[in-house]
């Protein structure tokens, strides 16, 4: 069972709400937090000019933990919406949540992740190893006006900085299907292929949001509503888990039971996972 | 927070929620993964060589419904759009005529300019579905839950009510499990094409509990199964209007009373091609490209100042263009030469790509050379195409997990052989469902030697600490007889033609059934059985609203061998023998009597009267027990009597007790030896 809407919700209380939020991984840093807010709240910036590009860097701070202690309950609901029964496909919702995915994904060795705060189109620019860039637009829906715009966006940006990405990746909660994926992008006379990701939900994960997720051999503790299938969680794992012979288990609906019962848990992957150390 | 890469052949060929719009064929999108470079070619050729301006509308929507199939919202959006798949011509001054509908957020009548588009582009006009109530339904879907067990059964009261009236699948069903048991469940889903298009491509997704186990479908639908952990997924290619499709499967689980079983959502998705549900139509579209138009004037050999004229029309791109019409006029237009209208023709007069039409001849006297006036409309041709998305959802419910429990007690354990004793039978039967107990069926045989009382209020029911009224239960005895000499069985109906629920068995609600028995001539040489079996009636569907029909699952429960009570019928026959021995004391004036009383029988003997006498020769020294002496009338006996209360089955008692002769007396030994009483 995954979380219900918002408005359908019994316990609205700003109690259980913050203890929901606090099950969101990976945890929001105090930087994360704070710039998700100021977004939130549509001041994102001093520069007022909104068309242009606001960076900000984030993730820098990546050992402190952002204090949901003080949020309001405007801001308990959204990022319960956005991130919790995931009701809210928003553009601002499937660029935060894109964040979110991105710190743990596997395949990118991240130097520097700056997220653009302004209205502009271009929504973060990452510099991997190696000075390779990527430039990710997020959208609600992808349709051909958007990948344009979102084009422009990238080639006005990679004229004015003299730097041409090596990676476009356009974000989405839906696509169409015209997007002409085949062609690729020139920017300053560079031919770069552009890369779609959508939201993707696997029905048949063995979790739902309600579950709790146990990785034997480590710490973790994960609330199910943090993925959406099965590799996903592995990536979360590999990522925050020392790896080795590990084992995730689900105990089912513990975040929906009001008994006090020990709840039985089910294994659901056993398998190794190798680091470069190990 | 998990995303996918989508890669080019997948955002055209795979079938996802997140992606929007027609997927390709699955024939092309094979080829696309066999050979993507023959596959651009197959595609780019498939599509220009039918035309090279296509029109797609195509229209998505998301259909979701309640467990009970009414509809729970419906969202849905167009997308008209025009697509120039040349990779050389522009087209310009393209403009597109169409009308929406009243289910659409775009108006009755709509002319967009849509301007030029470069080889190679697209433009499309969005539109989102409104009023959507008043789009009817595309599909229906039955989905019929049957537990196979020989203890359960479905059974339908009517009334008054014809079936017609009935709308089951406005009810919300009770659908059931037993517990502890191991259920065999026979889902039956039916697919029902309710529209007047046909339907295409439709997948079928029904989810199942994850321990549901051993999976059963006929070898006839098996072939479109793909059966997954927690899921299943039919494909059906076509329906007609009118037509169905069945999917029948069983699978067994064993429910637990803590578990929350669900029935399943079941999503569809399908296709309606060549139709789109809310008739928005095209009515005019045109477009220009390359074309060359010019009127050939030529001077008559033989007539000067004549002229003989007609217009070319050459069509310079790579399009196959329409000529529409052709009017020639002279200056003033007020002489008509040509005047063509082609639209009025069913047939369309197409140009194709570097051909060219001529016009009829027609001839002028003009000294200088002719001018005219000339209004041609032509467009480029276009194919167009409509096609309809839709995806359905139905909620699934969660199964009722039904457990009830009869005991029977009968407080009397044991009755006397061949004589007529009363016993009173006491049957309790416990809902610990969820669900209420609408009536209760006590069958129960009876076997001969005994009886059933036959009134009515004979039998008394409670629930709880409330008295049924008796109006409320019937009793029916078969055969309708006092003969003991045969078995009788008993109906016992609660409740049962009765509509109001005054007495349903709520949860953890117990009813009592108590009356009497009668043991007429019980053998103790016979073996009696009272087979008990319960049938519990248990709603089919949640409310109460279905009108005169009442549908129940009738659950049949016999009381366990090891729960009946048992039931002795003691045969109980006397047998005592009292005797009498003397024996000769230590010296020759004593002696000893002894009595001997065995009670060989299975029954305890009661108030055993024993008398001795004696002749007055003698006198009693002692005795081991207490006694009591009596002379007789002359004098002559003395009686000694023993009274013993009760002896045991298979007991013995002795008594003894001791003489002496009086001095001087002569021993009559015949006299010690008679007038024994016992």
């Amino acid at each position: 069972m995954n979380f219900q809407y918002y408005e359908t919700l019994q316990d609205k209380s700003d109690k259980y709400l913050k203890y929901l939020i606090s099950q969101i991984k990976p945890s929001f840093t105090e930087g994360e937090l704070k710039i998700f807010l100021e977004e939130l709240s549509s001041k994102p910036t001093k520069n007022k000019q909104s068309a242009r590009m606001n960076l900000k860097n984030i993730g820098d701070d990546y050992d402190t933990i952002g204090d949901i202690k003080s949020l309001k309950a405007a801001q308990l609901k959204s990022l319960y919406q956005i991130f919790i029964s995931r009701e809210d496909n928003s553009k601002f919702a499937v660029k935060w949540r894109f964040y979110q995915y991105f710190k743990y994904v596997q395949g990118f060795i991240i130097e520097n992740f700056q997220v653009n705060v302004s209205k502009d189109n271009l929504d973060f620019v990452i510099e991997m190893e190696e000075d390779e860039l990527t430039y990710i637009v997020c959208y609600d829906i992808l349709d051909l006006n958007n990948f344009n715009s979102g084009v422009q966006a990238i080639k006005k940006y990679s004229e004015k900085t003299g730097k041409v990405p090596n990676r476009v990746i356009f974000a989405a909660y839906k696509t169409y299907r015209n997007i002409p994926l085949e062609k690729d992008l020139d920017i300053n006379d560079l031919e770069i292929a552009s890369e779609i990701w959508v939201e993707w939900n696997d029905e048949d994960r063995p979790f739902n949001g309600e579950d709790l997720l146990l990785v034997g051999n480590s710490e973790l503790k994960i609330a199910g509503f943090n993925f959406t299938s099965i590799d996903d969680l592995l990536d979360y794992v590999y990522e925050y888990s020392d790896g080795g012979q590990m084992s995730i288990f689900v105990q089912l609906n513990y975040f929906s039971e009001v008994s006090g019962e020990e709840q039985e848990v089910e294994l659901i992957w056993k398998g190794i996972m190798l680091k470069e150390n190990q | 927070m998990g995303f996918k890469r989508i890669k080019h052949n997948e955002l055209k060929t795979k079938s996802g929620f997140n992606l929007i719009g027609l997927p390709l064929s699955q024939t092309v999108q094979s080829r696309n993964l066999n050979d993507s470079k023959s596959t651009k070619e197959t595609y780019s050729w498939s599509v220009e060589k039918a035309s090279d301006i296509s029109i797609a509308n195509e229209e998505v929507l998301d259909f979701q419904y309640n467990y009970d199939r009414s509809r729970k919202s419906l969202h849905g959006y167009g997308n008209l759009s025009v697509s120039n798949n040349s990779t050389k011509d522009r087209i310009w001054d393209t403009r597109l005529e169409f009308s929406g509908s009243k289910q659409t957020s775009i108006g009755e009548a709509n002319e967009v300019a849509l301007g030029i588009f470069e080889p190679k582009t697209n433009k499309s006009v969005k539109y989102d579905f409104i009023n959507t109530e008043e789009i009817s339904d595309l599909i229906r879907i039955d989905e019929d839950i049957e537990i196979l067990s020989d203890k359960i059964e479905s059974i339908k009261n009517e009334s008054e009510y014809s079936e017609e009236d009935v709308k089951p699948l406005s009810l919300k069903r009770n659908n059931i499990l037993l517990s502890g048991r191991e259920n065999l469940v026979k889902y039956t889903i039916v697919i029902s094409n309710v529209s007047s298009s046909i339907i295409e491509e439709i997948e079928l997704r029904k989810a199942l509990f994850k321990d549901f186990y051993e999976f059963k479908v006929s070898d006839q639908t098996s072939k479109n199964l793909d059966i997954k952990r927690n899921s299943i997924e039919w494909s059906v290619n076509k329906l007609h209007p009118g037509e169905n499709a069945t999917l029948e499967f069983s699978i067994k689980v064993m429910p637990n009373k803590s578990q929350k079983i669900k029935t399943g959502i079941i999503e569809t998705s399908f296709e309606v091609k060549d139709n789109v549900v809310s008739n928005v139509k095209v009515n005019r579209f045109t477009a220009f490209s390359h074309a060359f138009h010019a009127i050939s004037k030529s001077e008559v050999n033989h007539k000067p100042n004549h002229w003989k004229c007609f217009l070319v029309f050459e069509n310079h791109s790579e399009y196959l263009m329409e000529l529409r019409t052709i009017l020639i006029t002279d200056k003033s237009k007020t002489e008509k030469y040509v005047n063509l209208n082609f639209e009025t023709s069913n047939i369309k007069t197409l140009i194709n790509s570097g051909e060219s039409y001529q016009t009829d001849e027609w001839e002028i006297a003009d000294e200088k050379e002719p001018s005219f006036f000339r209004k041609i409309e032509y467009s480029v041709n276009y194919n167009f195409e409509k096609s309809s998305t839709i995806k359905t959802y139905f909620a699934d419910d969660v199964f009722e997990v039904v457990d009830y429990k009869i005991e029977k007690l009968i407080p009397r354990t044991e009755i006397k052989s061949f004589e007529e004793s009363v016993i009173s039978n006491k049957i309790t039967i416990k809902n610990n469902s969820s669900i209420p107990i609408y009536a209760v069926v006590v069958k129960e045989v009876v076997p001969e030697d005994f009886l059933l009382p036959m009134e009515n209020s004979a039998y008394a029911l409670t629930i709880g600490s409330e008295k049924l009224n008796p109006d409320s239960y019937t009793i029916n005895i078969s055969p309708n007889n006092d003969d003991p000499s045969i078995t009788h069985a008993l109906e016992l109906d609660v409740n049962l033609s009765q509509n109001n629920l005054t007495y349903a068995l709520g949860k953890n609600d117990t009813l009592e059934i108590n009356y009497p028995l009668r043991a007429m001539t019980p053998d103790n040489k016979k073996s009696y059985d009272f087979p008990l079996e319960v049938y519990a009636y248990f709603p089919k569907y949640h409310e109460n609203g279905n009108k005169g029909i009442e549908e129940f699952h009738v659950i049949k429960e016999d009381l366990d061998r090891d729960a009946i009570p048992s039931l002795n019928i003691s045969h109980k026959r006397r047998n005592i023998m009292i005797g009498k021995e003397i024996f000769p004391g230590r010296s020759n004036d004593e002696f000893a009597i002894n009595i001997m009383i065995k009670n060989k029988s299975n029954a305890s003997i009661k108030d055993i009267d024993i008398s001795d006498t004696f002749p007055e020769s003698f006198k009693l020294i002692s005795s081991n027990m207490n006694h009591k002496m009596t002379k007789s009338s002359d004098n002559h006996n003395q009686t000694i009597n023993f009274a013993i209360p009760n002896i045991a089955p298979y007991q013995e008692m002795e008594i003894m007790y001791y003489l002496k002769t009086l001095d001087g007396n002569d021993v009559n030994y015949t006299e010690l030896e008679s007038y024994f009483y016992g």
